[in-house]
């Protein structure tokens, strides 16, 4: 029986293999609901077949393929051979429309409206077919060129085009929420750092300090660590002012440190907006981007190349 | 550094500068006073610009001519003409005494002046316009030697890069590259296009490749002429040979001798195998080695390009040209293009005038027509049988079965209706008979008492008229 089972299974995961990856994401093809609670007509079941409709109906079965005397099969779309059909003929559609308008006047590129461009993935979801990043780029370079040319000016079959490159949200609605201080006086900023998260609660006071419920002496044996988490209060002198309860998770001890440095750099930025500039000056308000660099293939780490003997 | 050369040496640079290029429209051209609008300079670029310009003196001149390479967009069909930038054209602005004119009244005027003064000046009667290319391809009696040459068609590789087996087709050696002779070429050219035509008018399926940089709006031009396919990307190996698998999701249509869909074929177009080629057009066989070998093993008949260093034996009808150039790669797709409109044109004539369509129905589309009609035909005997029987109806005790079967759970569910309507019923009677009809009664007793009495006055006249 497990033997059996174990036969089914397989079946079972065959059709998943087979099929290429990306099919399964965009298939899902949505349902019409039913409007306004109404009982769904269902055709094909609970009902009798088709077979036995006929009769009831009165009209007799039109025979087809009347009058047909000649037809061939052919592709509907031109790029039938490539792998991305649907893909070349939105390419191709756009550079026929920058071959018919581009010699209507363009904007500088900071002045030109803002759009939220498609990504690789979500063109590769929306239409089903491995894009290669290159061809995608090529075509966003193309609509970049589009968006170009002057609003008031331009032909309403590029903005139908474009809509296609672009995603279906306000990039104006998308705005960033300012920290403020509730009601306890707290101001709250988070900080990240190579894998460590920091979440600091600055509020005023006489330059407590607890990181995770602990002194920060217990928190971070180096004394250099101990410096870079409260970096931010030190450069401005406010060390005696606020006091700091701060939760860090993941990474090691610098980047929990450094994660702490920005994350009470945010929060004491709310209670003074004015040390921006000194706190730039310090460091603290910019998010280091730097981590791990990957591996390579071919490499021992990811610059490191393998020991080499000349025989 | 001698102080008396300087002026010299900077002089000399100075007069070297390109000119800027309203300074020598302000030379050559009269100042008009009525036209205040030269007079006037454009605004100024304001924040904006300056920036960009900022930025762009920051990187080093490599970065900055990477980041042009990759801003500017290679296009055939775009790259040639100027571009009309600036805030002069998208800013609305006021042209000497008149009211402010937006971007779109500044393009209008623009366009209004320069339709005026087109004409006007010189008239250069040859020139080579790359757009001319992709918008006008040439058509095959439109090729000449000497198009085939301007286009240079004619330049091949280095002599030591040659393929022997092109021998026939190279005319000499000049400055270390063979050339091609531009008969052969010509003549090649001609009897290939001969071929797309051909094919075309009988319905067949162009494949034009191209996968060159550059190559893309060559062939899908084409390709749009002859009502072909295109590939300008990468063929995918074992497009022809592994079809079922690499066109699996690819959609086709069923059309009739004048093009229009037919509908009715889904379930065919869904699971008939994927297409073939009936003739491939290759712009660059030396890249697209696989696609040809694919061809030759499905006996595809192959056009390829075939410059001094590439193998002949690989594609059927050969056209000895320069493959590097796009110039001569236009003018030849252009010439195979326009053959395949010309076929396409003759085939559309043929449907109208009702004469012998050039092609036939497939054998696989001709099945299945006949499959789905006999199925249909079979459905509409049943359906006529079934209506027979209805005509003769069931007896009666076939009828009591069907009611008892099927019939049952509608009597159970309207037994408590009847009832209840019964009752209604009976008590409405009970009401309206001692209400209602009692003087009804009385009165239908009046009047039959009063016809009675004029009866018997009747009889008694007709009795003394007969007395």
């Amino acid at each position: 029986m497990a033997s059996l089972a174990g036969g089914l299974r397989h079946l079972r995961c065959h059709g998943q293999l087979v099929k290429p990856q990306w099919q399964q994401v965009l298939a899902v093809r949505p349902k019409i609901a039913p409007k306004m609670g109404m009982r769904q007509m269902t055709v094909e079941s609970n009902g009798p077949t088709r077979s036995a409709d006929a009769p009831a109906s009165t009209e007799p079965i039109a025979l087809p393929f009347v009058g047909v005397h000649h037809a061939r099969q052919v592709p509907t779309s031109p790029s039938y051979f490539t792998r991305e059909p649907r893909f070349n003929d939105l390419y191709i559609r756009l550079t026929q429309l920058l071959n018919k308008y581009h010699r209507l006047p363009t904007l500088p590129a900071n002045e030109a409206p803002t759009l939220p461009w498609m990504k690789v993935d979500q063109i590769r979801q929306q239409l089903g077919e491995p894009v290669k990043s290159s061809h995608f780029a090529k075509m966003i370079r193309v609509g970049k060129r589009l968006n170009l040319i002057d609003p008031s000016l331009r032909p309403n079959e590029i903005d139908i085009v474009l809509r296609q490159l672009t995603r279906n949200i306000d990039p104006y609605v998308n705005n960033i929420r300012p920290i403020t201080i509730d009601k306890f006086g707290r101001a709250i900023g988070v900080g990240k750092r190579k894998e460590s998260t920091a979440r600091a609660f600055v509020v005023e006071g006489t330059g407590e300090v607890l990181v995770n419920g602990k002194p920060l002496n217990e928190v971070f044996g180096r004394v250099h660590d101990r410096e870079s988490a409260l970096w931010a209060l030190t450069a401005t002198q406010r060390m005696d002012k606020y006091n700091v309860w701060a939760l860090v998770r993941g990474g090691g001890t610098t980047g929990q440190a450094e994660a702490l440095t920005l994350a009470v750099a945010k929060a004491l930025l709310v209670h003074e907006p004015a040390l921006k500039p000194a706190l730039r000056k310090a460091g603290c308000v910019t998010r280091d981007p730097r981590a791990v660099e990957r591996k390579k293939h071919g490499r021992v780490k990811a610059r490191k190349s393998p020991a080499w003997v000349k025989r | 550094m001698i102080v008396r050369n300087a002026a010299a040496r900077h002089g000399r640079r100075a007069l070297a500068s390109p000119i800027l290029r309203s300074t020598l429209r302000q030379l050559s051209s009269e100042s008009v006073p009525t036209e205040p609008a030269v007079a006037t300079p454009p605004p100024k670029a304001q924040l904006p610009t300056d920036h960009i310009k900022d930025n762009s003196l920051a990187m080093s001149s490599k970065q900055l001519k990477m980041s042009k390479a990759k801003e500017t967009i290679m296009t055939l069909g775009s790259n040639s003409t100027p571009t009309h930038e600036g805030q002069s054209w998208t800013r609305s602005r006021k042209i000497g005494g008149s009211e402010e004119l937006t971007p779109w009244d500044q393009w209008v005027e623009f366009r209004k002046i320069r339709a005026k003064t087109k004409k006007l000046g010189s008239i250069v009667k040859r020139q080579y316009n790359p757009t001319d290319l992709i918008n006008d391809p040439p058509r095959p009696q439109d090729v000449t030697l000497e198009l085939l040459m301007a286009s240079q068609t004619h330049m091949g590789h280095h002599t030591s890069l040659w393929n022997p087996g092109n021998s026939r087709y190279i005319y000499g050696v000049r400055e270390g590259i063979h050339i091609i002779s531009l008969e052969t070429t010509a003549a090649h050219l001609r009897r290939a296009a001969r071929v797309v035509e051909e094919v075309a008018r009988c319905g067949g399926l162009i494949l034009f490749v191209g996968t060159r940089k550059g190559q893309m709006e060559i062939v899908t031009k084409a390709s749009e002429l002859a009502g072909a396919c295109h590939v300008f990307t990468k063929w995918t190996p074992g497009g022809i040979t592994n079809r079922d698998a690499i066109l699996k999701y690819a959609t086709t249509k069923v059309v009739d001798e004048k093009d229009q869909p037919l509908e009715d074929f889904g379930v065919f177009t869904e699971n008939a195998r994927p297409l073939l080629p009936d003739l491939v057009v290759c712009l660059n066989p030396k890249e697209n080695y696989t696609l040809l070998y694919e061809c030759g093993l499905k006996d595809i008949p192959t056009i390829g390009v075939i410059d001094t260093d590439a193998d002949p034996t690989w594609v059927t009808y050969t056209i000895p040209a320069n493959d590097d150039s796009l110039r001569s790669i236009g003018v030849i797709a252009g010439v195979l293009g326009r053959a395949g409109e010309r076929g396409q044109e003759l085939r559309k004539l043929a449907s109208e005038k009702k004469e012998t369509i050039p092609w036939e129905t497939s054998p696989t589309l001709n099945d299945f027509m006949a499959k789905h009609r006999r199925n249909v035909q079979k459905e509409q005997r049943l359906a006529l049988s079934r209506a027979k029987d209805n005509v003769v109806g069931f007896t009666e005790e076939e009828q009591d079965i069907l009611q008892s079967q099927y019939a049952r759970a509608e009597l159970d569910s309207s037994e408590a209706a009847m009832l209840e309507s019964l009752g209604e019923t009976a008590s409405v009677e009970g009401l309206s008979e001692p209400t209602a009809s009692a003087p009804n009664l009385g009165e239908i007793e009046a009047q039959l008492a009063r016809v009675k009495a004029k009866a018997g006055e009747v009889e008694a006249e007709l009795k003394g008229l007969n007395n």
